[in-house]
């Protein structure tokens, strides 16, 4: 079993409370089977016979977002959700997933994408996209918009590439866009999310790009976590950037210059791009340049950064708790005075505007799309 | 269908109407989370790969009357409640050895009010201490409560068990920090506590229900004192030859009125093994940390004061580095890999109470019992002493058995005994059977050796306030269900 890996951490953490505090899913249901140590406990049982992956045991398994924000609070390096990630696989294998989650899989298969809409809506924003690149089939840069940006979040695709014209940036779009499998990932598909990896790896390689861009924390992880995991290289010398960390570098080599602007504004680190791809100064650099003085830090930040909960396919299998913990981060940026919460991730653009709560937020890409000096 | 089952859908479905289909829960992934605490016979067990005692249901009331209803369905289908909070007690004292009803209170957490002219917070129980404090920091105040539970533990679990947080010492156990409480009873009627309890209007109605673990009602309001987030808060680390010095610095500082919100004394064990792995501190001796807080002028006051006794009983002082890095670093101790219960190892702490005149006699005592009674487990002792009162101070023993019983039948009765060898040593000395972890399962058995006839009475308390015995049975020393 996958889990076999995780037997240190499930040892350590199967009778620890001390990180149930942070967990985001049992801010909201108050079920401690949710937190580390149920989990842990949950699948020391599995591990050892006691139990099966019944139903409800799988529901609380999914009932996580994996933002490893207990990893942050606690010592020793135990990879929490990574545990979780591997019972997902291991549920996979039994063939036991949630019906959410095979329908999330069964739409990546189908449409490309996991909210099972047409392939058609992607490669029309992909056309709109490739006409403000110039059409070219080689390019230093491929930006990679990814389904959640495609189908959920297109105005941060649209001003992602205003950006890269701005900057005079060689970039490119595919024009058939695959899924590159994070979902699959997260959702313990891991031969399908090996197949996607395989598929979207070729497809880098015939487009002879440097670098891949992408606006999505969860495939920026995909590309430069989990492919190699999965035993999938992607071609020799590719870099991957999140657009975070490559708008920086270009407002660093002056390709781009920002006007200043006066809202007070916050910035909220996504889960997989903070905590898991430590970025975290790139994008504060880049908002500073816009608002100086003006942007304030929220009380958890960085490592310790609070988590939108739509992460770990939570948007996909339990989007009433996505919702619920979503609550939980706009009322800490309303706290922080701000007037606009900037994120750098289309899952957590996504689950804000899903949010009953009033708050401006932009993703990053938006920000400086608006503040873009003439 | 048969009875069981019958009864067993009844009662979900009078709990679903009182707390909707979210708040009541009978899957096995629940209940088995609700099957451990901190204490080490469920987790030997599970450990082992036996079953630990379960409930039936986890509920999760809103509010209080929520909580009066549920209560209420208890007494007329005669089953056992147990409230639980964090989970983090490490007594027993939060699981159903005979079933029944698990309350989880964490739904109630609403800060209700703030006095800001009377510096005053009226708090639901099932707020967890971080959070509460996270709130009061907000607006300039504190509860001074930090415990080493701040992280996973209700406020409603300390007031059920009499808690100190580290700063005790001049804060006060968690009980000395109650105006008033509003409780439910185990019939499941709703009281209120006199709104101040400095009075002459008879008995203190707190005193009855704090500290009595769930077996007198469920606390699910209080109304506490707040202080202002002190101006300074420094804690200074000095280094003694021995043990006895560093206890005599800290008594001399408490009886000459010397305020200080931690004194924090480590045997030269717990130095030379936790302190050293914790804290990274690599000097033998016996290790203390003195803290004081409040307006700057005072604070620097009194560490002039305290240094002065403390360099008379030959203490080093280290600086306020090595007192920092305690103070930052304080829950270290109970994050895994430091956490014990991450380990295969046994251990336990039987902490007790006692005055000066007593308490490293205590010390001396039980560590001598534990380690020659224990010899051939190869135990380890070792103790600190870390909430002061001005009359005597805690001893909190920590003993580890690093390759304890595979059996866990077998496990469990070395365990026991070795708090049997170490309790009796404290009650033999003046000691008390907990200072501030409670009683639960584990201690039930010493309530009547603690208080003789005083037991009776309270026998008679919780007989009269639970006829139907369903409220936390077995805990406290009371009858089992």
């Amino acid at each position: 079993m996958h889990i076999e890996e995780y037997s240190n951490t499930i040892r350590a953490w199967r009778f620890c409370p001390m990180c149930n505090h942070v967990c985001p899913v049992i801010k909201v249901t108050k079920n401690e089977a949710n937190g580390p140590r149920g989990l842990a406990l949950s699948l020391f049982l599995v591990s050892e016979k006691m139990r099966q992956f019944d139903e409800p045991r799988v529901e609380r398994i999914y009932q996580c977002t994996t933002s490893g924000i207990c990893e942050a609070w606690s010592l020793g390096g135990y990879d929490l959700s990574g545990m979780v990630l591997a019972a997902r696989a291991d549920v996979v294998d039994q063939g036991k997933a949630p019906t959410s989650a095979v329908t999330a899989r069964k739409n990546i298969e189908e449409t490309g994408n996991p909210f099972g809409e047409s392939k058609q809506v992607r490669s029309g924003l992909a056309a709109e996209l490739i006409k403000e690149a110039g059409s070219k089939k080689r390019a230093e840069v491929l930006y990679f918009i990814g389904c959640t940006t495609a189908y959920r979040r297109p105005e941060i695709a649209k001003a992602s590439v205003k950006i890269l014209q701005k900057a005079g940036v060689s970039f490119m779009v595919l024009e058939d866009e695959p899924c590159c499998g994070a979902p699959l990932y997260e959702l313990g598909f891991r031969e399908d999310a090996k197949r996607e990896a395989r598929n979207l790896s070729q497809t880098i390689e015939k487009s002879g790009c440097n670098y891949v861009v992408t606006s999505c924390p969860h495939c920026y992880r995909a590309l430069t976590e989990w492919y190699p995991q999965l035993g999938v290289q992607l071609p020799s010398g590719v870099k991957v950037k999140h657009t975070a960390d490559y708008f920086n570098s270009l407002v660093k080599d002056r390709r781009i210059s920002l006007s200043k602007r006066t809202e007070v504004v916050t910035y909220h680190d996504p889960c997989y791009l903070g905590r898991f791809g430590k970025i975290f100064d790139q994008p504060r650099e880049l908002i500073r340049q816009v608002s100086g003085s003006n942007f304030k830090e929220m009380k958890w930040n960085r490592e310790k950064a609070l988590c939108c909960g739509a992460g770990g396919g939570m948007s996909f299998t339990n989007p009433r708790i996505a919702a619920q913990i979503e609550g939980t981060l706009i009322g800490e940026a309303s706290k922080s005075g701000s007037e606009i919460l900037i994120t750098a991730c289309p899952l957590c653009s996504d689950n804000l505007a899903s949010s009953r709560e009033k708050l401006k937020f932009q993703d990053i890409s938006q920000f400086l799309a608006d503040s873009l000096a003439s | 269908m048969n009875q069981n089952k019958y009864l067993h859908d009844m009662i979900d479905s009078e709990l679903e109407d009182i707390v909707g289909p979210d708040g009541v829960s009978d899957k096995e992934v629940d209940i088995d989370a609700h099957m451990t605490d901190m204490w080490y016979i469920p987790r030997v067990h599970i450990d082992r790969g036996f079953e630990a005692s379960k409930p039936e249901f986890i509920a999760y009331p809103r509010n209080t009357d929520e909580v009066s209803r549920i209560v209420k369905v208890a007494n007329r289908f005669r089953v056992p409640i147990v409230p639980r909070g964090g989970g983090a007690g490490d007594t027993g004292g939060a699981l159903a050895p005979y079933g029944g009803i698990i309350v989880d209170v964490k739904k109630l957490e609403k800060l209700l009010r703030i006095d800001e002219t009377s510096l005053t917070v009226a708090v639901q129980t099932g707020i967890l201490q971080v959070d509460l404090e996270d709130l009061l920091s907000e607006k300039g105040y504190t509860l001074g409560h930090f415990p080493a539970s701040f992280y996973c533990s209700t406020l409603g679990g300390f007031l059920a068990n009499r808690g100190s947080g580290v700063l005790s010492t001049l804060y006060g156990k968690i009980d000395r920090m109650v105006l008033s409480l509003e409780l439910v009873l185990p019939t499941g009627e709703i009281v209120r506590t006199p709104p101040v309890p400095d009075h002459s209007t008879g008995p203190d109605l707190n005193s009855l229900f704090l500290g009595t673990e769930g077996t007198l009602g469920i606390i699910t309001e209080a109304t506490l004192k707040l202080q202002y987030v002190p101006e300074v808060r420094r804690f200074t680390a000095f280094l003694f030859d021995d043990l006895h010095r560093a206890l005599e610095a800290g008594r001399k500082i408490m009886l000459k009125r010397l305020r200080p919100c931690v004194i924090r004394v480590y045997d030269e064990q717990d130095t030379r093994e936790w302190v050293k792995k914790v804290l990274g501190f690599e000097r033998s001796g016996s290790y203390i940390i003195v803290g004081f807080d409040g307006p700057k002028e005072m604070v620097e006051l009194q560490e002039r004061l305290a240094k002065r006794i403390i360099e008379e009983e030959k203490g080093e002082d280290l600086g306020t580095k090595w007192g920092q890095q305690w103070w930052d670093h304080r829950y270290d101790f109970y994050f895994p890999p430091h956490f014990l219960e991450s380990t295969p190892y046994m251990h336990g702490v039987i902490d007790t109470v006692s005055t000066f005149s007593n308490i490293e006699k205590i010390y001396r005592e039980m560590k001598k019992a534990v380690e020659g009674e224990f010899a051939k487990w190869d135990i380890s002792f070792m103790g600190h002493f870390s909430h002061w009162y001005d009359y005597g101070a805690i001893l909190y023993p920590l003993f580890i058995v690093k390759d304890p019983p595979r059996d866990p039948d077998e496990a469990s009765k070395l365990y026991n005994d070795i708090f049997n060898i170490g309790v009796r040593v404290a009650l033999a000395n003046g000691g008390l059977v907990n200072e501030h972890h409670g009683i639960g399962l584990k201690l039930s058995r010493f309530m009547p050796e603690q208080y003789g006839l005083g037991f009776d009475i309270l026998k008679k308390i919780k007989r009269v306030l639970d006829p139907n015995n369903i409220m936390n049975p077995g805990k406290l020393g009371f009858g089992g269900f």
